[in-house]
């Protein structure tokens, strides 16, 4: 029983140095927090020495931790549970130093440290190590199931070193060791529990404190750094604080307002009645939510934003005041307008490149068009229903059935897209070439369609340019038929074949007329073979011609047009209504050319003269003349390099002129405005040929009913043009 | 009966062509250029038509094209008094864009009536 009383004795006493230590603790932490750090460990160590002088006699004669030899003075078994508890408690820098202070002692004042002195503290160092490492305060609260886990952790092998002690001992008494053992086993957990709940308490309530300032703090950087604007007034709507936020939408500083009655500043005078009313209902238990209200800041910026009032009870339930948060939606307003912008410029840049746009319900037959379409087609927007019947009515009757096909193949999936040129008819009846594009843009599971979108090009006038280049073709054909023909035996030679088509034909036709022996079926033979002659020699002549076509020669065209002038002297002479006027410049150079071509030029544009003065006559001119090398376009010619000089040839009459449409097929083959036993039309080709097949260019000057000019150009070689 | 639209611009040809189809026993339309074949063309129906190809205010060549555009399958007989020159043969061109039969002018007309008893022989596509 004395031991247990002992035992008790020194509990209490561990216990009393305890409190004395929560109670240094706490007056530490508030009046010299930066010595807090080590008032624990400072504590601990000191405790865990007192308790190292604590000497457990556990049976009379038996003193625990005591060699035979020699008298120890310390005995840290009860220091232990302080080493432990320093270490679950203040942390693991803190239990190393006290147990290094226990064990110093013990070294010290024992003389030696002996096993038995030693294991204990590494045991509790241990012990305290792993209690911290899963129940430490640092995580949580320690329970005091922890604590008496501690304590009989601690308490066992101190009860088998002390068996081991007492068992060789003189005077053994198996009863008092096992009351003993069990004295021990009680007293430690005891002892832990007792302590470890002290000692706990002031770090309990640093920690709480912590935890609570922690949850402060963050609270107060939450409502700071808060996107949105938070205002918080009193229970008489006074404004007691406002974040950042808000601070920079208001523009005012937080001194400037804190203390006013609402915000009536912020708000044009007209709204803040309104926010008033509402204010006071929030505060008699109603709520605000999204409600839009513009700020205006104290520089007088609008800010228009979204605001939530609400009102704050404490845990009683009884007002504390009104919390505002209000949203800056600025940004999105800004979005808004742009995304409104950007609709406007989809739909300008749709009706800017003249696209009709239509949506067909495949499933409700709604076919919904916008305002270019309609007016594409000539309807006035929004006056006219538009079904889909109306709309292959439109499409011009060649083009239906194909567009009508591409359809049907793009509805049934068999293109991805429809894409169809086509005619559509407009209202006014007329035809608009269109490129039609469009595509299913919603199936059902079966892959029926059911919507379909498209857009409308109106293409008329590419089309009416690609008719444009087809006539260019055309034109282009015509010209290099002229080439062909246009020439003098090309010519001819055409005209020759078709009068000996005649011959032979009638002469064929004669023949079968007359019975098979009639005689003059021989003659008729004759015609047939001299004809089959002459076409020969119209070959042989085309031969010819073509390689004749490459000479040249020196040629006087002064001297040619008064030979052709003589040639015509019969037709001329008799015409005293004709005046002829010979004008031949004395420095008109000779040119390199061929002499029967160029009086086939001559007399063709003189014939066609005479015959312009057919009726009412007139005066014919001819005029000759040296040109600069520069006075023509070379453009018109067929030359690389300008030459020498020009000599120019003009042909005039004062006759009946040429109708201005017939101008531009003038030089065409066979173009011809006589009749049919007038001409046949080559001779003005002819020319053409003529004169660009020498280098030169053609052109005519006339007036209906004033007379025509024909002015032809041809280049003169270096050594002619001085 | 047979019928046939003629188109060449000189006369002497287009007369004894006309007279030798006649008496061939062909309806015989004739005309003096390709405008009026294929005005001729639009207003009645022809088995067989036989143009000359180079031609005042519309070629044969586009005769041909236009003929053949309005009704394809008709069938062509083209024929040319100048389609021998240079490079560029008329006739070859014809046969290119459908003419059945081509003859260079001038041609004897056992020949064409030979060919146009052979065409209206065929079946008509």
């Amino acid at each position: 029983m004395a031991q247990f009383v002992n035992l008790s004795n020194s509990i209490l006493l561990m216990t009393m140095l305890m409190l004395a230590f929560s109670w240094a603790l706490t007056s530490i932490r508030r009046s010299l927090p930066s010595l807090q750090r080590f008032t624990g460990m400072l504590m601990f160590t000191g405790i865990a020495l007192i308790a190292s002088f604590v000497i457990i006699p556990l049976q009379e004669g038996v003193i625990l931790n005591r060699g035979a030899e020699r008298l120890h003075w310390v005995d840290p078994s009860a220091a232990t549970i302080v080493i432990a508890l320093a270490i679950v408690l203040a942390g693991v820098l803190d239990g190393l130093v006290t147990a290094v202070a226990v064990a110093v002692l013990a070294y010290f004042l024992n003389g030696s440290l002996s096993t038995v002195m030693l294991l204990p503290v590494l045991y509790s160092v241990a012990a305290g190590l792993v209690v911290r490492h899963f129940w430490g305060l640092h995580r949580d609260f320690i329970s005091s199931r922890v604590l008496l886990l501690l304590g009989l952790a601690l308490s066992l092998p101190q009860a088998v070193l002390f068996y081991s002690h007492f068992h060789s001992a003189p005077n053994f008494e198996p009863k008092a060791m096992l009351a003993s053992m069990a004295v021990i086993i009680i007293a430690y957990p005891t002892a832990a529990l007792v302590i470890g709940n002290l000692v706990s308490q002031p770090y309990h309530q640093i920690l709480l404190e912590n935890q609570l300032l922690d949850t402060q703090e963050r609270n107060r950087q939450m409502v700071k750094l808060a996107g949105n604007a938070i205002v918080n007034f009193n229970a008489d709507l006074e404004v007691i604080d406002y974040n950042e936020e808000a601070e920079r939408i208001f523009g005012y500083p937080r001194q400037y307002l804190i203390g006013r009655k609402y915000l009536s500043l912020l708000f044009p005078s007209y709204i803040w009645a309104g926010i008033e009313t509402d204010a006071q209902r929030v505060m008699d238990g109603g709520q605000i939510r999204e409600h839009e209200v513009q700020v205006v800041s104290r520089d007088g910026k609008e800010t228009p934003m979204i605001w939530s009032f609400s009102r704050i009870t404490n845990a009683r339930d009884e007002p504390l005041g009104m919390m505002a948060i209000g949203q800056d939606i600025s940004q999105r307003k800004r979005n808004e307008l742009k995304l409104a912008e950007n609709e406007e410029r989809v739909r300008l840049a749709l009706s800017g490149a003249d696209l009709a746009m239509w949506d067909w319900n495949l499933a409700t037959e709604e076919f919904v068009t916008n305002d270019r379409w309609a007016d594409m087609l000539g309807y006035v927007p929004d006056v006219q229903d538009t079904d889909v019947a109306s709309w292959d009515e439109r499409i011009h009757p060649e083009d239906r059935d194909h567009v009508l096909a591409c359809m049907e193949q793009h509805l049934s999936g068999d293109t991805d897209s429809f894409e169809v040129e086509y005619r559509m008819r407009r209202r006014n009846g007329d035809y608009l070439w269109v490129l039609s594009r469009a595509r299913v843009i919603q199936r059902n599971e079966e892959g029926q369609p059911l919507r379909m979108t498209g857009t409308l090009l109106d293409i008329s006038q590419r089309v009416a340019s690609e008719q444009e280049r087809r006539r260019l073709e055309r034109q282009l054909r015509y010209s290099q038929k002229m080439e062909t023909i246009g020439t003098l035996a090309g010519g001819i030679a055409h005209d020759f074949n078709n009068i000996l088509q005649a011959i032979m034909g009638y002469t064929t036709l004669g023949s079968t007329r007359l019975p098979d022996d009639h005689p003059v079926q021989h003659d008729l033979e004759r015609v047939l073979s001299a004809s089959d002659r002459a076409r020969s020699l119209v070959d042989q002549m085309l031969v010819f011609s073509r390689q004749a076509q490459q000479s040249r020669a020196l040629v006087d065209v002064e001297q040619l047009c008064r030979e052709v002038l003589r040639i015509l002297g019969p037709q001329l002479d008799p015409r005293e209504d004709i005046e002829v006027v010979l004008d031949i410049a004395p420095d008109s150079p000779q040119i390199l050319a061929d002499p029967t071509q160029i009086h086939q030029v001559v007399m063709n544009l003189v014939i066609n003269a005479l015959h312009a003065m057919k009726d009412g006559g007139g005066r014919l001119g001819i005029s000759l003349r040296r040109l600069d090398s520069a006075a023509v376009d070379l453009e018109q010619t067929g030359l690389a390099e300008p030459p020498a000089a020009w000599l120019e040839l003009v042909v005039s009459d004062t006759g009946c002129g040429i109708d201005p449409k017939h101008l531009s097929r003038l030089f065409e083959p066979f173009f011809t405005t006589k009749s049919v036993e007038e001409g046949t039309g080559l001779g003005l080709s002819v020319v053409h040929g003529i004169v660009t097949n020498h280098g030169g260019a053609i052109n005519v000057d006339s007036e209906p009913g004033q007379g025509s000019r024909f002015i032809a150009v041809m280049p003169v070689h270096g050594d002619l043009a001085s | 009966m047979t019928r046939i639209l003629l188109v060449d611009d000189d006369k002497d040809v287009r007369d004894v062509l006309h007279s030798i189809l006649l008496s061939s026993g062909y309806e015989v339309e004739a005309v003096e250029d390709g405008a009026q074949a294929v005005a001729a063309f639009r207003l009645s129906s022809f088995d067989i038509v036989i143009t000359d190809i180079v031609m005042p205010v519309k070629d044969g060549l586009e005769t041909i094209m236009e003929i053949l555009e309005l009704r394809p399958g008709t069938k062509i007989i083209a024929m040319s008094g100048g389609g021998r020159l240079d490079n560029v043969d008329f006739l070859e061109t014809a046969k290119a864009l459908g003419a059945s039969l081509t003859f260079n002018k001038p041609f004897n007309l056992r020949e064409l009536i030979g060919g146009i008893e052979q065409l209206a022989a065929e079946p008509a596509e």
